[in-house]
């Protein structure tokens, strides 16, 4: 019986062993490219197979986050993990692998995003996490025949490598370089593939040979977006469609997570790339995600939202934002709870908020106190049963009071000399204060 | 003698056309190429067949896309050099690596094959495997689950793209997971499909035809079969809903129809017409059935026989995928027809442990028996065709990579055409390339939101890049949540006026309301439904553009102005049929009622239907509708005929309004038929033209005489001649006779209506074989001379409740009209000589947003007022 019981053991083991694969090994996380998408997880590229080691190497971006290994695409199991819970990665120190069959589900946490080399040995259980020599160009420049103005500095946008065109082309050729001018100097971002269009996704090469050719601009348009990721050698580029709506959902909304309740966006009439919420925003325990919230294109998940480029990103220390991708949210201070004033931009992907300067922020009740309606570029109120305006402003989105008074009755109206565009009217009665972004038209 | 001549010679060409139109899947020897293991086939100056098989064996029987090879070959050179083969058609420039597999990976490159040719003074230069980003996309399976946006991501690629360039790849996996197998003829009956003889064998044809869409998508019916035309009740009103309804609640549903005077031409029976697993029938049956369930329909002859009493053709729903089960009728016949074929019946791939005979459609006597056992029984005791609704595994499990839904497609719509009686439609989904030759498309349970109402306007004009032209949408949508919305369904029912089929229909949550009489704004919907058969003489007329053309009804705008960056942004205007823009509305109203909706109007100048205005186009409006106005703007010289009022299509009207747009030409060629039969591929149809045109003040309207021939044709016919945003003419002259004006509407006479700006000119019948010419004089009017001018002031004061009108001077002749914003009028009034008018409002019952519509001599206004 005994000697049964160590063949079978014997036997688990062999299996167990088996079952390891020393041939490949794919890098995943939160920290990885691709995210958690384990069909997209970074392939490791084998340096030494021997019967002491199995070495893997992979040089590349890696956000601030966690990560493991995983043996096969579209598998989670078997995975090669850290020995603790987020164990925090000290560049150029050895850690221990564990390999995990059913067992703990531990990852490294990476502090600071940037361009790492990986390397992994399988069978020694090994990982070291080094920085890795890559030369990033500070600016970049984009240019030729489709380039109206001739050449165009690339603006950086969030990310190890990034930059980005937003503008208009028009039929002809455009490659990158890394010099405002061309010299002898210079380096030419280009197609991998030949006679590319820019629209879609491109992979890119470079070249110092100034007469190789760039991408294809087929269509004329005043809009594109184009984006350069140098750590993914992608280019991604489409003509710029301006969203109808935009909304904002989330536990931190007044709707909660309920989408058919979505709270819409104000369009800028003047500028319909631009989109406007006003309205409070709190922590509201009674929902999942109490301090969090997103943006949608539509009352409906899919397809298009916007995000902040890390998980849990403070409104108010956000500038840019991702168009899909993964699913991160925005958060509220909980000393910042009350009314916000954000303002979208679609097609530079830039996102700015307000937090109201009140200590005392309230929703009035507008019908207890007054009446108001927007005609044209005025604001007409009545205030009802002898109470007073303490305070009535408009203010510009850009933060300017362009309309102030003090202690009105009765009924008044209040304009910004007959401009036009989306403001905010504010207006404080009975010790509460009411804000609602109103379009002067 | 002269009529017979004529008839003769229309027959003699028909016939002549009709052998040229012929399919012929081998083309001619004198259009291929050779070299090594690659053939080419120069089938058009932009398209060449492309095939590589290192077997060199190359097929020549027709494709599920590709049916027809035998075109008249184009001129074209071919060389070699020591590297290289070459081939230049008049567009197009190949150049093949001699001895060489025709791509490369890794990357892909032009290294052994590529084709260069010019796109808008640009050179383009294709290679094997190249990718597109500008495809223009095409259309999908089914729109089951679409809520909003969320399925324009997964549209298939369609022919056409800005890149100038698409390739058919026959051997590539479509997006259902099937090929583009062969088809072997069979001489009298349904063509069978059949695996590749070589299957690694690659097999493409390159379309280089740049931005010329229009012939892109002609040459592709030409190698893939025309889009057939659908049979005239098709147009029509079909009702719908999934409920278990009864053969007394088919027949109120009609009944109700009739009293509510809403026109209908198809009853669609969902699927309880079978057993479906009720308790109340002891469970018996399921989703898939073949036995009317007689609890419900007791006497389905009698049904039939009754709807068709009443003029309406009858669709049943199939889920054929589960088989034949053993209670169902005609089981033991079809069991003993298919043992008698020589099917082992005890295979479990033929049959299940319950005795259930297994969905095997891709088998040739399953096929025979199931349609001569299943099939016809219904047929015969009235069905007139079958809604398919395959949502099950998409591979047939007895032929390798055979798409269920093409072929379901392929074979049911065929059986129909062999069996010669009436036009051949099937209800069904998308199969991939080539199902255009299998209309009507059924695109499933999408989502009741009006952002889903929005993205059917780009999907269904968007269809018509693969010849897909005939969808027909769950017009209110299939799964809604919530209360019924009058609003919702009113625009839903007006975009299906603007689209290839008009069907309603919902899930069998019993809360949802598809019986539009059921509405408080049904007269709304009505209107709209009467202005679909008030239409359809131009429909059908379009539907034998798109026979001809490859054109289909819904078309994107870039069509007609490839190369105007606006014509690809606007997805929810799209031409229907080649003289309408339509931008039906797809968003909810203001608090007012009210909607705002900024339309993109291409160069030339648009009739706006709505207004009555002249609008000059390459511009964008914003323009205010109420709810019973469906925005659609018709061309400058355009010619629309409209049927007079009608409750069905199952009869030819002797009478027909002519519609002209004002302009300094326009043509219309009016399209009849026998309606519902094949024979117009057999010459068996007439064009009348219809001409319009300019001669100093002088109009020239003219009739010409019919060319051809059906049975059933009208000798005679009498017509309205509507001339639109005209000034009153001076003179109507009608074959040499001087019409006189007056308000009778009799024969022989003219009106003018003012607030309209619309002259009528009212026909006797005429003799169709005769031309007509009709020599209007005109005043100032031209279309030149119609703007929209604000020059008049209208205020109302609420205190008075009364209108003012002011104008900067005295006209002689004022129309003021008021409407609510369901479009009810609420005031007409006339004045003569007047420069400030004041009008009484205070007996207007209703209060809220009003529009003021404002005639005055050349201008016409409108004013948004609130009482």
């Amino acid at each position: 019986m005994k000697r049964i019981s160590l063949m079978l053991i014997l036997a688990l083991l062999f299996l167990k062993v088996a079952a390891q694969n020393y041939t490949q090994v794919y890098l995943i996380g939160g920290a990885a490219p691709n995210g958690w998408d384990n069909n997209k997880a970074e392939y490791m590229t084998p340096v030494s197979t021997t019967e002491e080691n199995a070495i893997f190497t992979w040089t590349g971006p890696l956000k601030a986050s966690d990560f493991k290994f995983i043996n096969t695409l579209g598998t989670w199991q078997p995975s090669f993990n850290a020995p603790t819970e987020n164990e925090p990665i000290e560049l150029g120190k050895s850690h221990n692998l564990v390999y995990n069959e059913s067992g703990n589900d531990h990852k490294f946490m990476l502090s600071e995003s940037g361009f790492y080399t990986v390397t992994v040995d399988l069978k020694k259980l090994t990982m070291v996490v080094e920085k890795a020599n890559v030369e990033i160009p500070e600016e970049l420049w984009i240019t030729g025949t489709a380039i109206p103005e001739g050449t165009v500095k690339l603006s950086k946008i969030y990310g190890v490598a990034n930059f980005a065109y937003n503008g208009e082309l028009q039929q002809g050729e455009l490659k990158i370089m890394t010099t405002p001018t061309p010299d002898e100097t210079t380096e030419y971002i280009i197609p991998s593939e030949e006679a590319m269009d820019i629209t879609g996704k491109t992979t890119l090469t470079t070249t110092t040979d100034s007469k190789q050719p760039g991408w294809n601009v087929m269509v004329a348009d005043p809009a594109y977006k184009i984006k350069i990721d140098l750590a993914a050698k992608e280019v991604n580029a489409e003509i710029y469609k301006s969203p109808e709506m935009l909304y904002i959902v989330g536990g931190a909304t007044e709707c909660g997570w309920n989408v058919d309740s979505a709270i819409p966006f104000t369009k800028d009439t003047n500028n319909p790339d631009q989109f406007v919420f006003t309205g409070e925003l709190k922590i509201r325990p009674e929902n999942v995600g109490s301090n969090e919230f997103k943006i949608l294109g539509q009352r409906t998940w899919d397809p298009y939202s916007l995000h902040p480029y890390t998980e849990n990103e403070k409104i108010l220390e956000s500038t840019s934002f991702r168009i899909g991708g993964n699913d991160t949210k925005w958060i509220v201070d909980s000393d910042k709870q009350g009314i916000y004033t954000i303002t979208v931009n679609t097609f530079y992907e830039t996102i700015s908020a307000r937090f109201e300067p009140t200590s005392k922020v309230d929703m009035l009740e507008t019908d207890k106190y007054f009446h108001y309606n927007v005609s044209g570029n005025e604001v007409h109120v009545s205030m009802i049963d002898g109470y007073s305006a303490d305070n009535v402003q408009l203010i510009s989105l850009d933060g300017k009071i362009v309309y102030s008074a003090q202690n009105k009755t009765n009924s008044f109206t209040i304009s910004n000399n007959s401009a036009t565009g989306i403001y905010i009217f504010k207006i404080s009665c009975n010790g509460k204060v009411f804000a609602q972004q109103v379009a002067l038209q | 003698m002269k009529n017979l001549l004529l008839i003769c010679v229309f027959f003699i060409l028909s016939f002549l056309q009709i052998l040229a139109a012929e399919n012929n899947p081998v083309a001619d020897p004198k259009a291929i190429v050779r070299s090594g293991d690659m053939r080419f086939t120069i089938l058009t100056p932009e398209m060449i067949r492309i095939e590589w098989s290192d077997k060199q064996i190359f097929e020549d029987r027709a494709s599920f896309t590709v049916i027809n090879r035998r075109l008249p070959v184009p001129e074209y050179e071919t060389w070699e050099d020591e590297e290289f083969l070459y081939i230049k058609t008049e567009k197009l420039l190949l150049q093949y690596r001699l001895n060489s597999f025709p791509g490369t990976f890794n990357p892909a490159s032009s290294k052994n094959l590529k084709i260069t040719f010019e796109v808008d003074g640009q050179t383009v230069v294709w290679y094997p495997w190249k990718k597109d980003p500008l495809n223009l996309k095409g259309t999908m399976r089914t729109l089951d689950g679409a809520d909003g946006e969320n399925k324009r991501a997964e549209m298939e690629d369609g022919l056409l793209s800005r890149s100038g360039w698409y390739v058919i790849d026959e051997t590539a996996e479509r997006a259902d997971g099937g090929i583009s197998l062969m088809l072997d003829k069979r001489e009298d009956g349904v063509d069978w499909v059949s695996q590749r003889q070589d299957p690694p064998a690659m097999d493409w044809y390159f379309m280089g035809y740049g931005h010329n869409y229009k012939k892109a998508l002609y040459d592709f019916t030409r190698i893939a079969g025309k889009i057939p035309m659908p049979p005239m009740y098709a147009f029509g009103y079909w009702y719908s809903k999934y409920e278990d309804y009864s053969a007394d609640d088919y027949k109120n549903l009609t009944l109700e129809m009739e009293e509510n005077g809403l026109p209908q031409d198809v009853m669609v029976i969902d699927m309880d017409w079978h057993y479906s697993g009720s308790e109340l029938d002891g469970g018996k049956g399921g989703w898939t059935g073949w036995s009317w369930n007689t609890r419900l329909i007791p006497d389905p002859k009698g049904l039939l026989n009754w709807l068709h009493e009443k003029k309406l053709k009858a669709t049943l729903n199939l889920h054929p995928a589960y088989g034949i089960a053993p209670y169902e009728d005609n089981y033991q016949a079809l069991y003993n027809d298919l043992q008698s074929r020589g099917m082992d019946l005890t295979a479990d791939s033929i049959i299940n442990e319950d005795g259930t005979i297994r969905w095997n459609l891709e088998n040739e006597d399953f096929y025979k028996a199931f349609f001569k056992n299943i099939i016809r029984p219904h047929e015969n005791i009235g069905v007139d065709f079958w809604w398919l609704d395959w949502q099950q595994w998409l591979l047939a499990e007895n032929e390798e990579k055979l798409s269920n839904t093409f072929w379901c497609n392929h074979v049911f719509y065929n059986d129909m055409k062999a069996k010669g009686q009436a036009r051949p439609i099937i209800f069904h989904r998308w199969g991939g390339l080539g199902s255009h030759r299998y209309q009507i498309g059924f695109s499933g349970d999408s989502h009741t939101s009006f952002e889903t109402l929005k993205f059917e306007t780009y999907f269904t004009s968007t269809a018509s890049n693969v010849g897909y032209g005939y969808w027909s949408h769950d017009i209110g949508g299939h799964h809604q949540n919530g209360e019924n919305n009058p609003e919702l369904f009113l625009r839903w029912i007006q975009f299906g006026v603007f689209s290839p089929i008009i069907r309603t229909h919902s899930s069998n949550n019993p809360d949802v309301e598809r019986r539009m009489w059921k509405y408080p704004n049904y007269p709304l919907m009505r209107e709209a439904v009467k202005l679909r058969y008030a239409m359809v003489p131009y429909i059908y007329t379009q539907a034998r553009v798109s026979y001809d053309t490859g054109i289909s009804l819904c078309r994107p705008l870039y069509y007609e102005w490839p190369e105007n960056n606006e014509a690809y942004k606007h997805d929810d205007e799209y031409m229907f049929g080649n003289d309408i823009l339509a931008a039906p509305i797809v968003k909810a109203a203001d608090a007012d009622g009210t909607i705002s909706k900024t339309i993109w109007l291409p160069e030339g100048k648009w009739y706006e239907v709505c207004s009555g205005e002249i609008l000059e186009g390459n511009q964008s409006y914003t323009r205010t509708f109420t709810q019973s106005d469906i925005p659609h703007y018709i061309k400058e010289g355009a010619i629309i005929p409209y049927f007079p009022e009608l409750m069905d299509l199952k009869s030819r009207p002797d009478k027909l309004i002519l519609k002209f747009i004002p302009g300094s030409k326009g043509e219309l060629r009016y399209y009849e038929d026998e309606n519902d039969n094949d024979n117009y591929e057999n010459g068996a149809f007439t064009f009348t033209p219809i001409t319009q045109e300019k001669n100093g003040n002088e109009g020239i309207y003219t009739i010409h005489p019919i060319e051809g021939y059906f049975n059933g044709m009208l000798n005679e016919r009498s017509y309205d001649i509507e001339l639109l945003a005209v000034n009153k003419p001076e003179n109507v002259v009608v074959n040499g006779l001087t019409y006189t004006y007056a308000n009778d509407e009799k024969p022989g006479t003219w009106k003018y209506d003012s607030a309209k700006r619309t002259a009528i000119i009212y026909l006797p019948k005429i003799a169709c074989d005769q031309e007509t010419k009709i020599v209007v004089t005109h005043g100032m009017s031209s279309i030149n001379d119609i703007k929209e001018s604000k020059q008049a002031v209208i205020s109302y004061s609420s205190d008075s409740r009364q209108m003012q009108v002011s104008l900067d001077k005295n006209c002689n002749n004022i129309h003021v009209s008021l409407f609510d914003v369901m479009g009810k009028n609420l005031l007409s009034d006339h004045f003569k000589d007047a420069r400030n008018i004041l009008l009484d409002l205070s007996t207007i019952p209703s209060d809220g947003l009003c529009i003021v519509q404002l005639t005055y001599d050349n201008h016409i206004q409108t004013q948004k007022i609130i009482l």
